[in-house]
């Protein structure tokens, strides 16, 4: 056993260093709760050390590189049930970032809408669930999976129905509580399947077992059932009917929370599946079909988010419909990680993830404040804006291009950088951008509605918008830094695809690895050792 | 007791029960989760609940996994059940609340219930099977084993799991706390 190995403890020190991130939100969550006791219904101290925890936890998830993580041990860490690789990492660092802006926006908005004593629920709850989704971003097998899975939905779902008073709000929480607990079954089910085929709650030896079965259709039940849970996480399309409801119900920083965060880290956990198929399993044939359903999925979800968001007339479920198109692109990256060089995808996807993050985070600001000063979020109301508030106006139609794709615009080069790793792709990869395009330019119209009302409709007689208050400058600096960010990734990208490029890399544990730490009933695998980079 | 169980386990009469005792333990299970669906009365769903976890419970005992039927029937049998009928007892005026279904929602879901099982028939009975789970599970799998895997193998997932457990607990609190 484990414990008679006399490098047990050493070996779990080593690894404990290794998880210091998430170390730091434990402790940051727990620090929150206790801080009300020095000083009551005081908001302040709270966000402070929530943020310095933050803080801590992105220091701390700096300076993961292949070279500096002992080679043998390949930075799977606690018996490979978490993989520290630099992808996971550049992901973290940018979920604690956006965590951070985040509890500056609630600092901004939802302060006033929140009793001062539930002040520390609020930030317990969204660090419990950024510790989640670091989690899912690092999750090697199938525990770590679904626990991590859990971790980061839960408390999305008492923040989704954070508003206890308002209807939509907890309308919007009790559908995602039901559609959630249906989709982990759902996972738990598909992933039973998988254990029960292969033996193993490995990834890797997972992926080895098809190897030497074939694709079995229980291993066919098994993988479908899994996608749906992961489904539900990234808001694709046949478990996509939560995901309006709940940004329209839920308080507008934890829209932004979920809209980027939980996707992103979605996203970060399908590729690492994905990738450890596209490593081990050498059968063309098998791969070509999982890069066929993951695309399909993809593509499903992009043209259907699509086209729903072209009649939507309030905001938030636009951006909603918006955030599952967007959620599509990325599935669509994803499926053709088996099928070309995986650094090329990742990397994209990362920087996709980037800026997705600040163009997300702009428009939603921008629909909090117009729902705060004017107190509508159907887009028809804002007729006549631009000449009342014209940066406000502009600063939103740029978040909007963004969003659809603007050259210029950091939108463009994100979805720039995900065609040109799909159209390596063969056919497949070819008939994917085919489809990235054609939404992209279906997506002009919605994108440009809000525009349109705010620039050429004049407003009407009986209807006229309140004056817009005089901002406070930290929303203006939260706007502005989203703004440059948007334009500095469009215009000047090197410096961004270059941090990403650098971490595009994906430890995936050799099947034989898998082998001599699974010691019950193993199939023959034997597969070379497959670094991410080196294969292929 | 549990060790001269699955001891018992390798004995030639007990291995000709098995198969009866299983079949009994299926039915129990199938026959009252089809109850709680056809059944309309929720304190009557609860009973059968009761029911279909027993007979999980049992299903695990046959493929000696007796650390996790106990786990059922301590957990779920018993605390999780008792759970349910004190939540429906407290939150609908009258415990014997009927929920009523309409005619095309019962025939969607008949229909993708059978959709799904024959699906699983279909995909089962094309997967060669290697082990069957008896093989699997009887490999010294004692709960000595299952502690020390659990707090060195499965280390972090457990501790993982505590935390969750935490942050469920605050996010709970929050929703059933009164303030204006």
């Amino acid at each position: 056993m484990l414990l008679s190995d006399p490098q047990w403890l050493p070996q779990l020190m080593a690894d404990l260093k290794l998880v210091m991130p998430e170390l730091w939100l434990v402790v940051t969550m727990c620090l929150v709760l206790i801080v009300p006791f020095i000083r009551k219904g005081n908001v302040i101290l709270p966000v402070f050390v929530t943020i310095f925890g933050l803080l801590m936890a992105l220091l701390a998830s700096q300076g993961v590189h292949l070279d500096s993580i002992d080679t043998a041990r390949q930075g799977l860490v606690f018996s490979n049930s978490l993989a520290i690789d630099p992808f996971s990492s550049l992901f973290k660092t940018l979920l604690m970032i956006f965590a951070m802006l985040v509890v500056v926006q609630w600092t901004l908005f939802g302060r006033d809408n929140t009793h001062a004593l539930d002040a520390p629920d609020f930030l317990c709850l969204l660090l419990g669930a950024t510790f989640g989704m670091s989690l899912m971003a690092s999750a090697n097998n199938l525990i770590m999976i679904f626990i991590a899975t859990e971790s980061a939905s839960i408390p999305s779902y008492a923040l989704a129905g954070f508003r206890k008073k308002n209807k939509i709000s907890t309308e919007g929480s009790l559908k995602y509580v039901l559609f959630g607990s249906v989709s982990s079954a759902l996972m738990l089910y598909g992933m039973s399947m998988l254990y029960g085929v292969s033996g193993s709650l490995q990834l890797s030896h997972i992926a080895g077992t098809i190897n030497s079965q074939g694709m079995t259709p229980l291993m066919v039940v098994g993988l479908v059932g899994m996608l749906g849970g992961f489904a539900f996480k990234l808001s694709a399309v046949p478990m996509h009917f939560w995901c309006p409801d709940v940004f329209e119900g839920a308080p507008t920083e934890v829209t932004t929370f979920l809209s980027v965060a939980s996707k992103g880290a979605a996203i970060c956990m399908l590729a690492r599946v994905i990738q450890n198929f596209g490593t081990i399993v050498y059968n063309e044939e098998i791969l070509t079909g999982i890069a066929l359903g993951v695309g399909a999925l993809g593509a499903v979800t992009a043209t259907w988010g699509n086209l729903v968001a072209l009649h939507q007339s309030n905001l938030k479920r636009l951006l909603a419909y918006s955030s599952i198109s967007h959620a599509g692109y990325m599935i669509m990256g994803c499926a053709v990680l088996l099928l070309v060089d995986p650094k090329l995808i990742l990397s994209a996807l990362l920087f996709y993830v980037l800026v997705y993050m600040f163009m997300n985070l702009g428009a939603f600001t921008v629909a909090a404040v117009l729902e705060r000063h004017l107190g509508t979020l159907d887009i028809a109301d804002y007729a006549g804006l631009f000449k009342k508030s014209p940066t406000l106006a502009s600063l939103l139609i740029v978040f909007m291009l963004s969003l659809f794709g603007m050259p210029g615009l950091g939108g463009f080069m994100g979805k720039f950088l995900l065609g040109a790793g799909m159209i390596k792709a063969g056919t497949l990869g070819t008939v994917l951008v085919g489809i990235l395009l054609l939404n992209t330019v279906f997506s002009l119209w919605y994108y440009l509605r809000p525009a349109y009302f705010m620039i050429f409709v004049d407003e009407q007689e009986d209807k006229t918008l309140p004056v817009i208050a005089p901002l406070r400058p930290a929303i203006w600096t939260i706007l502005g830094v989203c703004c440059v960010m948007l334009f500095w990734t469009g215009l000047l990208p090197a410096v961004g695809t270059d941090i990403a490029e650098d971490n595009g890399q994906m430890i995936v544990a050799s099947a034989k690895r898998a082998q001599d730490t699974n010691s019950q009933h193993t199939s023959n695998v034997n597969e070379p050792i497959a670094k991410a980079d080196a294969h292929r | 007791m549990f060790t001269t169980l699955a001891a018992g386990t390798d004995s030639e009469s007990l291995a000709q029960v098995a198969p009866f005792l299983y079949l009994i333990f299926a039915a129990i299970t199938i026959l009252s989760a089809w109850m709680i669906v056809i059944s309309q009365n929720i304190v009557r769903m609860a009973m059968y609940l009761l029911f279909t976890l027993g007979g999980v419970a049992g299903l695990y005992f046959l493929m000696s996994a007796e650390f996790l039927a106990a786990i059922q029937l301590i957990v779920y049998a018993g605390g999780t059940l008792i759970l349910i009928v004190f939540g429906v007892m407290l939150t609908s005026k009258n415990p014997f609340i009927r929920l009523q279904t309409m005619l095309w929602e019962r025939c969607v879901a008949i229909g993708l219930g059978l959709l799904l099982a024959m699906l699983m028939v279909i995909a089962l009975a094309n997967t060669p099977i290697k082990q069957t789970g008896t093989e699997a599970v009887a490999q010294n799998h004692d709960i000595h084993t299952l502690a020390i895997t659990m707090l060195s193998k499965y280390l972090v997932p457990f501790e993982v799991a505590a935390v969750l457990l935490l942050v469920v607990m605050i996010g709970a609190a929050y929703m059933a706390r009164r303030r204006a």
